[in-house]
């Protein structure tokens, strides 16, 4: 009896896997025949090196400065915490192209901050520097609201009894709030990953240069259509996805060991 | 203690975020939540948006009963989408004969009418510190190509692998170099072909300018009008604005993105296509474009109509 119902329940999940997954047929669609020659490729694999290499940037800073946000929100009371909370939610709640639109008229080279970047050689857009940015804003929240609420699982308790114990902060926050929070920090850490890498509309408006596998996808549409717009979505699935992946299963190996 | 104040905050809250909820819903005009019009599906021109998407909606939906729903985006990239199945619009409208050629090769429409054209200006901020001179050039008291060059200035323009304007601007700034003897002035004026300093996304461009990021920016005639913005005519052998612009100078062209390109008439086609939900509409509409009232509101948003323009074929 238990056996059956645990196969109608995996019997629901794969259907519902079906239909999450079923808007990738449309790969198999006929559109011709897909193109990969000289000046779809060249363009393309620099799409690929810009997103992988920007977005890790990206994704060091955001980690860099959410964790300890993020800690630092956790202790927070309540009212203090819905504040910071709702900071948080801001950028990520604007539309993607009105965050690119804010972003761009407030580093604008005419603008204080973008005139005192400039100065430094700093060009705030079509950048390295303008992707990155954007990239750093569009994911802040998803990474520090994800982390607060897995560092918040983790009983309070336990973090004052490892303190009683003669554990320095940093220790108790690398050997008891870490490994006892990291599935919701994977769910974090991916989240803002996916999130950053797949951004266009914001970044589209700061950072048509350099192009970015998104923004490649849209120029690769109009210069060449489906036919090149399909190899690389097939080749963004296929680097942006381990990473994301391997995080939920290095903290899945953790928790059954 | 502590704890009641906070539970009360919360309640206060959500209250408050349930009242701005029901104040929304109920500010939503009752004519937007209406639904009795036909529906009429346009897929057009990115550089049409501040018409389409104003005068002559109105004007749609009281003179032919039409419901018209809009697209913006480049014209080749919708003309991609046509062909490739993505989209299926009732009406198309692309600028230049090109991406109306793709859809008419592909089979997805008959025939394509003319119905307005528009030509190459230079658009500038009136914020700008060259704004001065930008004036006294649109009054022909300077040169504009020689403002363009003024050290520091920041020049907009849109990306030549994937948009027309993008070249348009090349071609014209090309024909200016004959006309006004200048060897260098591409080079001058543009930089490099793909110069990662000016090539903004279309949308944004005449937005920069509005904003005061960029000084000066490509446009077409039709685009500063609704962003109030001026602009520098260009003579009408630099302009594209020509028919023949072709034919007129058949060793120009421009290689850009794996592509060879040649500079084509700023002409707006409509094409009605097949297997069009509404093709009634579709078809009225067209008809509708080449005749007297819509052809009045172009004529006051700064399009001129398509003259000898001829319709397109498969």
């Amino acid at each position: 009896m238990r056996i059956d119902r645990r196969w109608l329940a995996r019997g629901g999940a794969t259907l519902f896997a079906v239909a999450l997954l079923y808007p990738l047929t449309g790969l198999f669609a006929r559109i011709g025949r897909w193109q990969w020659g000289e000046d779809v490729r060249t363009p393309a694999l620099a799409s690929v090196r810009v997103s992988l290499l920007l977005t890790s940037c990206a994704m060091l800073i955001i980690v860099a400065v959410g964790t300890p946000l993020a800690a630092y929100i956790t202790r927070c009371r309540t009212r203090e915490r819905l504040v910071w909370q709702a900071v948080l939610l801001i950028p990520i709640l604007l539309p993607p192209l009105a965050l690119g639109i804010l972003l761009s008229l407030a580093f604008a080279p005419y603008g204080a901050v973008g005139g005192w970047l400039q100065h430094f050689g700093i060009e705030t857009t079509n950048s390295a520097t303008a992707f990155i940015a954007t990239q750093v804003y569009v994911g802040m929240g998803y990474y520090v609201l994800g982390t607060v609420a897995a560092l918040d699982a983790v009983p309070v308790m336990l973090q004052k009894h490892a303190a009683l114990l003669g554990l320095t902060p940093w220790q108790v926050f690398v050997r008891v709030t870490l490994p006892l929070s990291r599935l919701g920090l994977a769910v974090a850490l991916s989240v803002a990953w996916i999130r950053t890498i797949g951004e266009f509309g914001a970044v589209v408006v700061t950072a048509y240069y350099p192009s970015g596998m998104p923004v490649q996808l849209w120029v690769n549409l109009q210069s060449f259509g489906l036919p090149a717009v399909m190899p690389l979505l097939v080749v963004f699935l296929a680097v942006a996805l381990p990473f994301p992946w391997i995080v939920h299963v290095l903290a899945q190996r953790q928790r059954n060991a | 203690m502590k704890h009641e104040r906070t539970a009360l905050s919360r309640r206060e809250l959500l209250a408050g975020a349930g009242w701005l909820t029901l104040a929304g819903v109920a500010g939503v005009p009752r004519r937007l939540l209406a639904a009795d019009l036909a529906t009429l599906d346009v897929a057009y021109a990115g550089s049409m948006g501040s018409l389409m998407e104003g005068s002559l909606k109105t004007a749609v939906a009281r003179t032919l009963k039409l419901d018209m729903h809009g697209r913006a985006q480049g014209s080749s990239a919708l003309a991609q989408l046509i062909v490739g199945g993505s989209i299926s619009p009732d009406v198309f409208i692309p600028i230049t004969p090109g991406p109306m050629l793709t859809v008419l090769r592909a089979g997805k429409a008959e025939v394509a009418h003319p119905f307005a054209h528009t030509e190459m200006v230079i658009a500038y901020s009136p914020k700008s510190r060259f704004a001065a001179s930008f004036d006294a050039a649109a009054k022909g008291k300077g040169n504009w190509w020689e403002v363009l060059q003024e050290p520091g200035l920041r020049f907009g323009r849109t990306d030549p692998v994937i948009d027309p304007q993008g070249r348009n601007i090349i071609f014209t700034m090309m024909l200016a170099a004959r006309l006004y003897k200048q060897a260098n002035l591409v080079e001058k004026v543009l930089g490099e072909t793909i110069n990662k300093e000016q090539i903004f996304t279309e949308p944004t461009v005449q937005a920069r300018l509005q904003s005061g990021e960029l000084d000066a920016a490509s446009a077409y005639k039709i685009q500063p009008g609704p962003f109030n913005l001026p602009y520098v005519v260009l003579p009408a052998e630099i302009n594209l604005s020509g028919q023949n612009v072709h034919a007129a100078n058949p060793d120009l062209s421009l290689s850009v993105g794996g592509k060879t390109f040649v500079p084509e008439p700023l002409i707006y086609y409509a094409a009605a296509l097949k297997g069009a939900r509404n093709a009634e509409g579709a078809a009225a509409f067209i008809q509708w474009l080449q005749g007297g009232e819509a052809q009045s509101i172009f004529r006051h948003l700064d399009y001129d109509p398509a003259g000898d323009a001829s319709e397109l074929h498969a």
